[in-house]
């Protein structure tokens, strides 16, 4: 072993230290505090002063709420110090009974259609996805309008404005945040 | 608006992935030029890069002092392979203590514990080789390790990589002329020029569009609506995320990775750090061309491998854009309407066909970081994932890509000489058995250290017990774990019960095998080539520049990889896909 090798490794690793972990690190937090102050500390929404989530971070909105629109499936419930999938693979049937018994929970409110929209029975990776397709969302319609007595041209509106598109038409999905939809019928009850 | 065809994402991506390949490729033959002895001139729209120059080169002086680097220092092989060693084990002695300590290091805002002796074993390994496959949950390490230790690893590990570049490229300019060059300066310029300002500027574009950045704060609380108080961990998610996905590292700031929004928060996100995968290391087999003075042997080079990985996602999309036969169920008169695809473990933002060329984008690099759970893609899906492990993730890292084409390429060049009755040279160097063994050592190197660790833990229960799914996808399950180790990847069909003492230590060894015996095998035969003389190229040579040579060497990278490969996939996601839906409605695997 070359000693001078060694002691070269060991002062590089220092300049990392200082340039690839503080510098590198401190400015980026810096130019996000400056020029992008609410993405960088987590998109949060607040209700009078107080935080009541992050755009950016999913709820849990399900068979328990049946008068807010439904997030997706989670093995966490929603758990943000955490996250992952059950990595349920294509032939498990733990996976098929999942899904039945989401279908089931559905089943039990009004249903516009036999056909369930995908995302809306499977989890997602994250496990707190804070989106559900545009479909999904109104698919919910008729209950949240039942549940809530919000008509449903307004909840359709609602979903219009908390809809994002594809980046310039050409990649990724459009999505509907939910709790943002949320938020929106949860201020037109309190009103 | 409606969503875009998946034909059209296809497109846009590849599209975008080609015009970044050049101009990332010239800039990084540019920056190594003189390392690589290389006496390439700029394309003209390229010439304002020399004023650069002068900045990087301030930057770099200083650091050359502090460091005590000297940068006129030339090294044989044997001292270019062994400062590579020692620099790559203090990195892992840093991180080691890191993990292990990290419950009584400063910064631990929301009270993680060290790691045990094993997962720190697996880890240190698996990230100073720039593998980055994870037996943890991201959340479970604290702000300074990851601003400290993980971060800073993963842009010395990719610098590792790109400084053998360089070297390699003197194996075939050298004249009779031994010296490989200096790998410190390799390290500092590929760090200083490549992989630094490009992450920042990633990282940049991130914040914009979500990502969170402190190293200040490890979560934010929530007052919801329908579930009482919600922590959501935050820390330097973007600075993180850019040089993860950049440097083929992969290993995630939270364990759903890319998937999660702070990592990955829009289609665009998406997109950029997509493509941040494939552009780093192509860009290292387009300079190739340009640093051995024959860029159409380069683009020849890219082209082989890009049309691989085009295909291979081709699959992917065709897989994960079909149904999800699990999903395939009725209840109470309801059905599941899967026309978009499989949503299994995908988010809605990236839909299946931004999830799939992700994830062929990451095992056609050995980047390991993704966007959805590949273990609930479909069979077909992670048979192309399975196969692009089996041809050594086609492009393989930063760097190391580069040299382990290379080894299919001097293959190809080899054969295809004998074929025609040549000599076999390659750039004007003569190929002997000295060089030669060690090609071969390096390409049978992969299913040596997948394959007999496979048979061994689908037949013990140390193996088997942590399996997650039954039936072909438990076996799958296990491959992707000893590819995704021993290709130095690092993603994995997660669920894999994985942090014991058994998986840790055969994948920890794995990572370490598959990064360092190639590495110092082929500064081997670069020392050997570097020696020789230049034979001039008659008329009668191989012409590397050809199609011919193109299709030549597909044939022999996909025939090496599937035929070694084969009945391991066959008891995976082959099977799966043959007998998959039929067993499954009659009652499950």
């Amino acid at each position: 072993m070359n000693r001078d090798d060694l002691t070269v490794s060991v002062r590089l690793l220092l300049v990392s230290f200082l340039l690839l972990g503080l510098v590198y690190q401190g400015s980026l937090m810096a130019i996000g505090a400056t020029v992008f102050p609410h993405q960088a500390s987590g998109s949060p929404v607040t209700d009078n002063g107080t935080v009541v989530g992050s755009e950016q971070i999913g709820q849990e909105f399900g068979p328990d709420d049946p008068e807010y629109f439904w997030s997706r499936p989670s093995s966490t419930d929603y758990d943000a110090m955490t996250s992952g999938s059950a990595n349920l693979g294509p032939t498990n049937l733990a996976l098929s009974d999942r899904v039945r018994a989401t279908l089931e929970n559905i089943s039990r409110y009004e249903t516009p259609d036999d056909e369930v929209p995908a995302d809306l029975v499977a989890e997602s990776g994250s496990a707190y996805d804070v989106h559900i397709s545009p479909a999904a969302a109104e698919y919910q319609v008729p209950r949240v309008a039942n549940q809530t007595g919000i008509s449903e041209d307004r909840l359709y509106g609602m979903i219009d404005e908390a809809t994002a598109e594809p980046w310039l038409g050409v990649y990724g999905h459009e999505r509907v945040n939910v709790l943002e939809l949320n938020r929106m019928v949860h201020d037109e009850l309190e009103d | 608006m409606a969503n875009p065809h998946p034909l059209l994402e296809y497109a846009v991506f590849f599209g975008l992935a080609a015009v970044l390949i050049y101009v990332v490729g010239e800039y990084l033959a540019w920056i190594y030029r003189d390392e690589a002895h290389s006496t390439h001139t700029l394309p003209r729209h390229f010439e304002w890069l020399e004023r650069l120059d002068g900045i990087f080169g301030r930057i770099e002086g200083f650091i050359y002092r502090v460091a005590g680097i000297t940068p006129t220092r030339e090294m044989n092989w044997k001292q270019f392979a062994a400062a590579v060693v020692l620099f790559n084990a203090v990195i892992w002695v840093w991180l080691y203590v890191v993990l292990f300590f990290q419950d009584g290091l400063p910064m631990n805002y929301v009270g993680v514990d060290g790691q045990s002796w094993d997962l720190a074993f697996h880890t240190a390994s698996s990230f100073t080789s720039n593998t980055n496959q994870q037996h943890y949950g991201g959340e479970s390490l604290s702000v300074f390790t990851h601003t400290f230790a993980i971060g800073i690893t993963m842009f010395l590990t990719p610098a590792t990589g790109l400084g053998l570049m360089p070297a390699f490229a003197r194996a075939f300019n050298n004249e009779e002329n031994p010296l490989l060059g200096n790998f410190y300066v390799n390290v500092v310029k590929g760090t200083v020029r490549f992989l630094l300002p490009i992450s920042a500027f990633i990282a940049v574009l991130l914040i914009s569009q979500g990502a969170v950045q402190t190293i200040l704060s490890g979560q934010m609380t929530a007052e919801t609506l329908t579930m009482g108080i919600q922590n959501i961990r935050v820390g330097p998610h973007a600075g993180i995320e850019a040089i993860k996905m950049f440097g083929t590292n992969g290993g995630g700031i939270n364990a759903a990775n890319a998937s999660t929004a702070f990592e990955n928060p829009t289609p665009f996100s998406n997109l950029v750090l997509t493509l941040a995968m494939p552009v780093g290391t192509f860009a290292g087999i387009y300079a190739w061309g340009a640093w051995v003075g024959k860029r159409t042997h380069g683009i020849v080079l890219v082209a082989a491998f890009f049309l691989i990985f085009a295909a291979l996602a081709g699959v992917g999309i065709a897989g994960e854009t079909g149904a999800n036969p699990a999903m395939d169920v009725e209840s109470n008169g309801l059905t599941v309407d899967q026309s978009v695809g499989n949503m299994e473990s995908k988010e809605v933002r990236f839909g299946p066909t931004g999830s799939a060329i992700w994830g062929l984008s990451t095992t056609s690099t050995t980047n390991g970081g993704v966007n959805s759970m590949h273990n609930s893609w479909t069979s077909l899906g992670t048979f192309s994932l399975l196969f692009a492990f089996a041809i050594n993730n086609v492009s393989n890292g930063v760097g190391t890509g580069l040299l382990n084409i290379l080894m299919f390429v001097i293959v190809t060049a080899f054969i295809g000489a004998l074929m025609i009755g040549r000599r076999p040279q390659y750039l004007g160097k003569k190929l002997e058995w000295q060089e030669i063994r060690y090609v071969f050592l390096v390409i049978l190197w992969l299913p040596i250290i997948v394959l007999i660790p496979q048979a061994h833990a689908v037949t013990s229960s140390l193996g088997t017990e942590a399996i997650a799914n039954p039936g072909f996808r438990g076996f799958s399950e296990i491959l992707y774990e000893f590819f995704s180790a021993s290709a130095n990847n690092g993603s994995g069909l997660e669920g894999l019960a994985d942090d014991t003492p058994y998986y840790n230590i055969v994948n920890g060894l794995q990572v370490l095998l598959a990064r360092y015996v190639p590495i110092v095998a082929q500064l081997a035969i670069a020392g050997y080539l570097a020696e020789k003389k230049i034979s001039p190229e008659g008329i009668g040579s191989l012409d590397t520049e050809s199609p011919a040579f193109l299709v030549l060497l597909i044939g022999i990278v996909v025939i090496v990889g599937a035929l070694t490969f084969l009945p391991a996939l066959v008891f995976g996601p082959i099977g799966e896909f043959f007998s998959g839906a039929d067993v499954f409605l009659n009652g499950g695997v």
